[in-house]
C-alpha cells in the first residue's frame, strides 16, 4: 500500500512565513480583519501588535498587528486515520491527499476502487462524511474522476430537462438531491434562457423544480 | 472487523476510551455491537442517522469483499 501526501498539482495554501499586517480601530477589530483575510479562526494564527497609535485630532485609535499562521502538520489527523483505516479495512485501496486552500482532497485508488464507486458512489460519500467529522478541515473525496463524471452527467441531464421545459412550458420536478448536486442543477438550469429553478422541501435532501421564468406559457 | 468499527467510533467520539465493540459470530452474519458513552451516542449516529448509515455502508462494502454479512447494532446503555 502506497500512501503519500502530494501537494504539487494543486496550488497549495502558502505556509505564510512572511507575516502580513492588519489594521483595525482596536485590537479586536484588527484580529477580526486578520481572521477575515486569512480565512482562519484566531486559534490558528499568532499575532503581535506592531503599532498602536492614536490618530490625528484624536479621532479614534489605530492598531496594527502582524499575524503569522501557526504551522502544524497539515492533514495530520486525516493521514493518521486513513493509515489506520487501510490496515483494518479489507478493501485494497490507496489514497493520496492534496490540499487546496481550506479543503483537503482525498483521492482513492487501488485494486478495489470499483467497490467505492458501487451504487453511484454511496460508499465514497459515506467515507467523505466520516472524514469530514474527523478532520477539522473540509474534506472532499474522489476516485477515478467520479466527481467530474457525476457533475457532467448531472449537468447534461439538467440541460435536457431545462430545454424540455422551455419547449413545453410545463414545470418539471427532479428527484431528491443533496446541496452539492442541487447547486450544479441550479447553475445548469439557469443557463437556459427563460428558465429558472428553485428547491422544494425541507431537510438535507430536496427536490428541484425547473420552470419557465414568465408564466405566459403556451 | 471489530477493529474497523472501533477505529471509526473512536475517531468520532469525545471519549474514545469508552468505546466498546463486541463481535458476535452467527452462521451467515456477524453482529457488531457498539457501545459508547451516553453523551457520545449522537456522534456515532449523526443527524438523521447519517453517520450510523455511513458506518453501516463501510461494513457492507467490507462484507462484499469478505462475502459475509455484517450488522452494526448501536447499543444504548
Amino acid at each position: 500500500m502506497e500512501n503519500q501526501e502530494k501537494n504539487d498539482d494543486l496550488p497549495v495554501a502558502p505556509d505564510v512565513e512572511e507575516a502580513p499586517e492588519f489594521k483595525g480601530k482596536n485590537l479586536e477589530d484588527a484580529i477580526l480583519h486578520a481572521e477575515h483575510k486569512l480565512k482562519l479562526p484566531r486559534t490558528e494564527f499568532e499575532y503581535e501588535v506592531v503599532t498602536e497609535k492614536t490618530r490625528l485630532f484624536g479621532l479614534g485609535k489605530e492598531v496594527v498587528i502582524r499575524a503569522r499562521v501557526k504551522r502544524f502538520a497539515k492533514n495530520g489527523d486525516l493521514t493518521a486515520f486513513l493509515d489506520r483505516l487501510m490496515n483494518v479495512f479489507p478493501l485494497e485501496l490507496t489514497y493520496e491527499i492534496k490540499t487546496k486552500e481550506d479543503i483537503s482532497f482525498v483521492i482513492f485508488g487501488g485494486e478495489d476502487k470499483q467497490i467505492l464507486l458501487w451504487k453511484d458512489g454511496v460508499l465514497l460519500l459515506a467515507i467523505q462524511h466520516l472524514l469530514n467529522k474527523i478532520s477539522d478541515r473540509k474534506v472532499q473525496v474522489d476516485c477515478e474522476f467520479f466527481r467530474k463524471r457525476k457533475e457532467k452527467s448531472l449537468r447534461d441531464y439538467t440541460l435536457d430537462v431545462a430545454h424540455r421545459v422551455a419547449d413545453s412550458g410545463r414545470n418539471e420536478i427532479l428527484d431528491l438531491m443533496n446541496p452539492y448536486e442541487r447547486r450544479i442543477v441550479h447553475i445548469a438550469a439557469n443557463q437556459v434562457p427563460g428558465i429558472t429553478s428553485e428547491s422544494l422541501g425541507e431537510g438535507f435532501l430536496k427536490r428541484v423544480k425547473i420552470f419557465p421564468l414568465n408564466k405566459r406559457t403556451r | 472487523m471489530k477493529e474497523l468499527v472501533e477505529l471509526i467510533a473512536q475517531a468520532l467520539v469525545d471519549q474514545p476510551e469508552k468505546v466498546v465493540v463486541t463481535q458476535i459470530e452467527g452462521e451467515q452474519t456477524t453482529v457488531l455491537e457498539l457501545k459508547v458513552a451516553p453523551e457520545d451516542l449522537g456522534k456515532v449516529i449523526g443527524k438523521q442517522g447519517r453517520t450510523a448509515r455511513a458506518i453501516r455502508l463501510i461494513l457492507g462494502a467490507a462484507g462484499m469483499k469478505l462475502k459475509r454479512r455484517f450488522n452494526l447494532e448501536i447499543i444504548e446503555k
